[in-house]
């Protein structure tokens, strides 16, 4: 690897060790290359949001408008790739789903007997307190499946450690499940029926 | 060029960036002085220039409150809050709401049918930009070519398109559009009066401006703005409450809005307006209309506009959703737009946020402040590392798929630059072309949605059908605006992309607008020529004095004398209609300070060589 600009090695960084200019992402480099992050799926939300506002402060195309033209493209290349990663990285389920990807390892598999049972019967519950007006049960609900989400987060983080693919895509399975019945359980109902005029 | 104009101060560009605030009411541009950022009087002493322009029979075209003035007798040739109109077509319902104006039906882009001849409001916006590009250019000494230029943070592609064409029509360069509230954030945020104020944190902006609702969810964290989301209506504003009010209006005085004459409507609408003004700080008023004298209680005036102060709500609800917080864990709400002056605004603002607002930075100029700073830190002027502002795209970006369903490619809020691939195949054999129709909006259909823009690729190498596999790859720049690319994933060959926006003006259009800007008919080749002279016998006497405040030392008494009797016989003679006149003047003046400004160059450029800036030395 040579640096585009110099010609001499760059080293691994986002801007050559000789002249500064910043570099192209190394290729094959994943989300978590682009925010400086070790590969695994426990991390802390803020930890997340701490790394993307750090490496934004060196990539983002503002930093680079009195540039050259070649600057300017991989800054705006970079920051593009960075956002991508935060947008994907932030979102637990879509993490697992991306780590599952990278293993080769399909997230779509059928939904287990058990688990339609279970949801089945939150979303009932749910419908009732909705339709009653039970604000306090609804909260109970909220708070009872955000216990799971949590449970199920630890289950996903210890299968990716074992290197165990096949049960963490089960895992996040359930987690897509859970993911999608607190989206209905939240105040964005009202919101979502909500068609912004334009 | 005269001399004094053409001093390089070798450790300062002589062109200035500066922040403008397009506003739906008015409008202001600012700059950062020494790093604090001020707004520039451009209406006599103050800064805000009404959003007014008035197209007078004799092609004259007058900004400000002179057109203001204009406006209820001349209702249909002046044209009051055209902020409304950017980036909608001739039958948005928008348009056709309670208004003065002969509008040319249809069409991708409204017309106005002013004096004769009809314009867009991208053409009405540039003549308010070209206003406060020459009103800056008299203040600073300097000529100014860049701008950063605010929009509601819920303005769509083409409403933002439409922007940045009025830019480019008025001879600016736009920097950056950047969102109105992330412009009053970065004005709080940055704010040197009380620097340990403004601590890291959460904040939500709320921001109710003429034609506009924005709210915006933030994090401040060591100079990084981060917006987490954003909501808001771009069709909501202190001009809806003036319109209730005015309906209050007529309704009191007996007669049907819908057949009042277009100079009743603008009367109406301008006592409405005032009423509510005065109503922010007194309990009662009384509106003169037609001769009657009509008294009006705010608590009347708040039961008529509560149903539109109440639609901030969802967007507020949905943006906290969004950003994932709840209003507790906000450390502060920010007041942005004069309609948050009024009593009722704020009250309604607290509850929804449970806790009091802070506006003590003027709501009318602190996005022009914040526009400021950002044209200042773009520009590379300002602080180096330590300030950057992250933002997100206001609304999903979607395609249209078989029966008219949108298959969302960029979800709202997502951070920008941002950029998604899709990949589409050719269904039939040999197909060359491809047409895909790209929506912005939260609904599901595309009827539902707002078209921004069909795309045609050409060139696709023929091949059975199903085979040939097109990239199609969405990109949103920092701007907020769209760009689209294609490649033909087998071959490679990227595709040629042709636009056809279904709002707004084509490249070619505004080409044109430029074009016809610059000849304007030979009719007005004096009038341009003269407001060009003065223009420029301003920008010298700003050069000269503020010359003067800075090296008076280099001049002795015979030169002094000489460049002061020069000032004053041009000064006397600005007003003159004669364009030569004036620009012998100019010459004269020129000709008057030479000797002097070869002194401030010589003098800069030893200073420049001794490493230290003016201001240290002087
Ligand atoms: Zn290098």
């Amino acid at each position: 690897m040579t640096c585009w600009s110099c010609g001499k090695p760059p080293g691994a960084g986002a801007f050559c060790e000789a002249c500064g200019k910043v570099q192209p992402a190394a290729p094959g480099s994943d989300h978590f290359a682009a925010l400086g992050l070790e590969r695994r799926f426990a991390i802390e939300a803020a930890e997340i949001e701490r790394r993307y506002r750090n490496v934004q402060r060196r990539l983002h195309p503002d930093r680079f408008v009195t540039k050259s033209v070649p600057e300017r493209r991989l800054s705006l290349q970079r920051a593009t790739a960075v956002n991508d990663a935060y947008r994907t990285l932030k979102d637990p389920l879509k993490r697992a789903e991306y780590m599952l990807a990278l293993e080769g390892m399909p997230a779509d598999g059928e939904a287990s007997p058990d688990l339609l049972a279970e949801i089945l019967e939150l979303r009932e519950e749910l419908d009732a307190a909705k339709s009653a007006g039970d604000a306090a049960r609804i909260g109970e609900l909220r708070a009872h499946v955000r216990r799971q989400q949590d449970d199920t987060m630890s289950a996903i983080a210890r299968a990716f450690e074992g290197s165990a693919p096949a049960q963490a895509a089960a895992l996040v399975h359930r987690l897509r499940f859970i993911a999608r019945f607190l989206e209905d359980a939240s105040g964005t109902v009202e919101a979502r029926v909500q068609c912004p005029r334009s | 060029m005269p001399a004094i104009l053409t001093i390089h101060d070798p450790l300062r560009p002589t062109a200035r960036p500066v922040g403008i605030d397009l506003g739906t009411t008015n409008s202001l541009v600012a700059w950062v002085d020494h790093c604090a950022p001020k707004t520039i009087a451009v209406e006599g002493a103050s800064a805000l220039l009404p959003s007014v322009v008035h197209y007078a029979a004799d092609c004259s075209i007058i900004v400000g409150d002179r057109a203001k003035a204009l406006a209820p007798d001349h209702p249909r040739d002046t044209i009051v809050s055209v902020k409304r109109f950017m980036g909608r077509g001739g039958d948005d319902e928008e348009t056709r709401r309670l208004g003065p104006y002969d509008l040319v039906p249809g069409g991708s882009v409204v017309r106005f049918r002013v004096t004769g001849r009809e314009i867009t409001p991208v053409e009405v916006s540039a003549e308010i930009l070209r206003v406060l590009k020459a009103r800056a250019e008299q203040t600073l000494g300097t000529t100014v070519t860049q701008a950063v230029v605010t929009v509601p943070a819920y303005f769509d592609d083409a409403q933002r398109q439409a922007t940045k064409d009025a830019g480019r029509l008025a001879g600016l360069e736009v920097l950056r559009l950047l969102n109105e509230p992330t412009a009053a954030a970065l004005a709080y945020g940055l704010d040197r009066a009380a620097p340990d104020r403004r601590p890291n944190g959460l904040y939500a902006v709320f921001d109710l401006g003429g034609g506009t609702f924005d709210v915006t969810i933030l994090v401040l964290d060591d100079g990084v703005f981060q917006v987490k989301s954003t909501g808001g209506d771009t069709a909501l504003g202190g001009d809806d409450m003036d319109r209730a009010i005015a309906r209050l209006l007529f309704e009191r005085i007996g007669v049907d809005p819908t057949g009042a004459s277009p100079s009743l409507t603008r009367r109406a609408l301008d006592a409405a307006r005032e009423a509510k003004h005065e109503l922010t700080e007194a309990g009662s008023t009384i509106v003169r209309l037609e001769g009657r004298e009509i008294p009006l209680e705010r608590g009347e005036v708040d039961a008529t506009v509560a149903p539109i102060v109440a639609r901030t709500t969802a967007p507020v609800r949905r943006a906290l959703a969004d950003a994932g917080v709840g209003p507790a864990e906000l450390d502060g709400v920010i007041l942005v737009g004069g309609a948050t002056r009024m009593p009722i605004v704020r009250r309604h603002c607290e509850e929804l946020f449970g806790q009091k607002p802070l506006a003590d930075i003027d709501p009318d100029q602190v996005v022009a402040l914040g526009a400021a700073i950002q044209a200042d830190l773009l520009a590379g002027e300002g602080r180096p590392d330590d300030v950057l502002l992250l933002d997100v795209n206001p609304l999903s970006l979607g395609i249209e798929t078989m029966g008219g369903v949108v298959e969302r490619i960029i979800g709202r809020n997502s951070s920008i630059p941002t950029a998604a691939a899709q990949v589409f195949t050719t269904y039939a054999e040999n197909q060359t072309g491809f047409k895909i129709h790209v929506v912005q909006g939260e609904r599901e259909l595309v009827d539902d949605c707002r078209s921004l823009a069909r795309f045609e690729l050409r060139g696709i190498p023929p091949m059975p059908a199903g085979l040939a596999r097109l990239e199609v790859e969405l990109v949103i720049d920092a701007d907020g605006l769209l760009r689209v690319t294609a490649k033909e994933l087998t071959t490679g060959i990227e595709q040629q992309v042709e636009v056809k926006p279904s709002y707004g003006l084509t490249d070619e259009e505004v080409e044109r607008m430029l074009l016809e800007s610059f000849e304007h008919g030979s009719a007005d080749v004096g009038e341009r020529l003269l407001r060009e002279v003065r223009v420029e016998a301003d920008r010298i006497l700003a050069a000269i004095r503020l010359a003067i405040g800075r090296d008076a030392d280099l001049l002795d008494d015979a030169g002094k004398a000489a460049i002061d009797a020069a000032m004053e016989a041009l000064e006397a003679a600005k007003t003159s209609r004669d364009h030569r006149a004036v620009q012998e003047l100019v010459e004269a003046l020129d000709a008057a300070s030479r000797e002097f400004a070869g002194k401030i160059m010589n003098r800069s450029i030893a200073r420049a060589l001794e490493g230290k800036s003016v201001d240290e030395v002087g």
